[in-house]
């Protein structure tokens, strides 16, 4: 092993919180990488189960809700009047071409979100690693200065970015929906065993192809803004340095992935207080509803505090990650001058 | 760029207020249409509804997505900064480029914007009063008359015009939908008697509780 590990974390570390400026970038970073997951949990009872299995438990809490849900119906209904119709009928009126313009519409929604959300992070990433490189050499970097060499380099990164992207998006349609459909299909249980098998060997080395490309053109990344090559070239560079150094790197993402789990921890450590302050309040608002005045308002703060605090352990950590990389990467070149 | 005045927090933020009046021509023709279809014929009224929707989400972006880099890049601002006499510039006082309009607007903006738009209020503390966004597309927002004064007015005055006459239809469609009137009155009513119950005097029954049956045992 070349690296010095121990040397990287606290010179990434001194970066991280002597350049704040850095973390703009990281701020772009964390939200382009950020998503959430809105999948409702699958309840007993719910659509997803099979109708026959579903459990019915008459004079629950569902059969109560269904009666208060329906009370309401028939109240809107007589209110309403005229106004409430199936929606079933109103589907059934929508003329078909709105349908066709809605979906080329959310297509190219879709593009443009996805295209701007690839350039931003490349962006970011440019931006970033010049940064972090300046201030390992001494020199204070300004927003302006390093955001001018990430619009530079940017369109190169996000050919980076897009090859793995492409590639996943290959060994899905190609191998792993054949799959799918092999096994839903009429044929012997001989056949889909051997399709079965195949398909999944051509998925697992895929998987491992797919690796191999990510994390070399996580590298070659830094090497575009590091060594001034074009993609291919840094692509290269990053697959030679992966296979080179194969621990060194594995070894930083283990490190990396510590990391992340310790600013995960760092967040949950941060959320107790606020959820105990919000028991606290609920509480509250249980012996006298008047206690919501002054409540309520104290809750919006403390969410808007609790979103920015998040956001920034998140950007904080983005920059000290991706400056692990940028030192191990400075680490290991140094002893190795081959380029492309 | 010496010799520029260089924009105050303020009048840019007046000028996007301005920009925000040509915006919300959005919620007027939503009014309008909630106002003159809704309990008249609901058909008429989903569709119409539908087609705003269709409009407001993905065609107004749109529209705006490439309107406004191409009025900076063209005239030096958008509606409001024309209209308050300021100009974005490059570092070297010449007018943006498309591009770098663009990389302004959508990529810069979501930096500054982030934790609330902390990056806006570094125009109160940098000598030369940039935001984030302005720094990271190497920009300056000064006080300088485009010459575009005139037609940034009259659009702003159209689009108002337009509000106002969207507003005056919403009151005459609501006035002679009696469907509608009927159903707000009665909604109202029902929401006036559920949010004011006289508690002070009320004497409350006993619930009459039915015993739960027997749930089913599963084993």
């Amino acid at each position: 092993m070349k690296a010095d590990y121990g040397k990287i974390i606290n010179e990434a570390f001194r970066i991280t919180f002597k350049n704040k400026w850095l973390w703009v970038f990281g701020l772009i970073l964390a939200m382009g990488s950020s998503g959430g997951n809105f999948n409702i949990p699958d309840a007993p009872g719910s659509k997803t189960k099979d109708k026959d299995n579903r459990i019915e438990t008459p004079g629950k809490v569902n059969d109560v809700y269904k009666r208060t849900f329906e009370d309401g119906l028939l109240k809107a209904g007589s209110v309403l009047g005229e106004s409430t119709v199936s929606l079933r009928e109103v589907g059934r009126r929508i003329p078909i071409y709105y349908w066709v313009v809605l979906g080329v519409f959310l297509l190219i929604a879709f593009v443009l979100v996805v295209g701007i959300s690839i350039y931003a992070r490349s962006y970011a990433y440019g931006s970033l690693v010049q940064g972090v490189d300046l201030e390992n050499r001494g020199i204070t970097a300004d927003l302006s200065g390093m955001s001018k060499e990430g619009r530079r380099r940017a369109v190169e990164i996000v050919k980076l970015e897009l090859l793995p992207m492409v590639l996943a998006f290959v060994d899905l349609f190609l191998l792993w929906v054949p799959m799918i459909l092999v096994f839903m299909s009429e044929m012997s249980s001989g056949v889909k065993l051997f399709l079965g098998l195949v398909l999944l060997t051509l998925a697992l080395v895929f998987l491992i192809l797919l690796i191999i490309v990510s994390v070399s053109a996580g590298l070659g990344r830094i090497a575009v803004v590091l060594s001034d090559l074009s993609w291919r070239q840094a692509f290269k560079k990053g697959f030679y340095i992966f296979k080179k150094f194969f621990i060194d790197v594995v070894v930083m993402g283990i490190i990396n992935c510590f990391t992340g789990f310790l600013f995960g921890l760092a967040s949950c450590v941060i959320l107790i207080p606020f959820m105990i302050l919000i028991f606290i309040g609920i509480a509250g608002l249980a012996l006298s509803p008047y206690a919501g005045v002054v409540l309520f308002p104290l809750f919006g703060i403390m969410i808007v505090a609790l979103i920015i605090l998040f956001t920034l352990i998140s950007a904080i950590a983005k920059v000290f990650m991706e400056s692990t990389w940028v030192l191990l990467y400075k680490q290991l070149i140094e002893t190795e001058v081959p380029v492309g | 760029m010496d010799n520029k005045v260089f924009a105050s927090f303020w009048l840019r933020a007046l000028a996007h207020v301005l920009n925000a009046l040509v915006l919300s021509i959005d919620a007027f023709v939503l009014m309008y249409l909630v106002v003159s279809f809704l309990s008249y014929d609901v058909f008429v009224f989903i569709n119409s509804l539908l087609w705003f929707l269709l409009f407001a989400i993905f065609v107004r972006p749109f529209i705006w997505f490439l309107l406004w880099p191409v009025l900076i890049s063209e005239y030096g601002g958008d509606v409001g900064k024309l209209i308050c006499g300021l100009k974005i510039v490059h570092e070297d006082g010449s007018n943006l480029t498309f591009k770098r309009a663009m990389f302004r607007e959508y990529i810069a903006k979501m930096a500054a914007g982030a934790l609330f738009g902390i990056g806006y209020y570094w125009i109160f503390k940098t000598e030369k009063k940039q935001g984030w966004h302005d720094m990271l597309s190497d920009t300056y927002v000064v006080k300088e008359k485009s010459g575009r004064l005139f037609v940034s007015l009259v659009a702003l005055v159209v689009v108002l015009v337009l509000n106002a006459g969207l507003a005056v239809l919403s009151v005459r469609s609501y006035l002679g939908n009696e469907s509608l009137k009927r159903d707000v009155t009665s909604i109202l009513e029902e929401i006036g008697k559920s949010s004011s119950p006289d508690t002070s005097n009320k004497v409350y029954e006993p619930l009459d509780l039915k015993p739960l049956p027997t749930p089913p045992t599963f084993y």
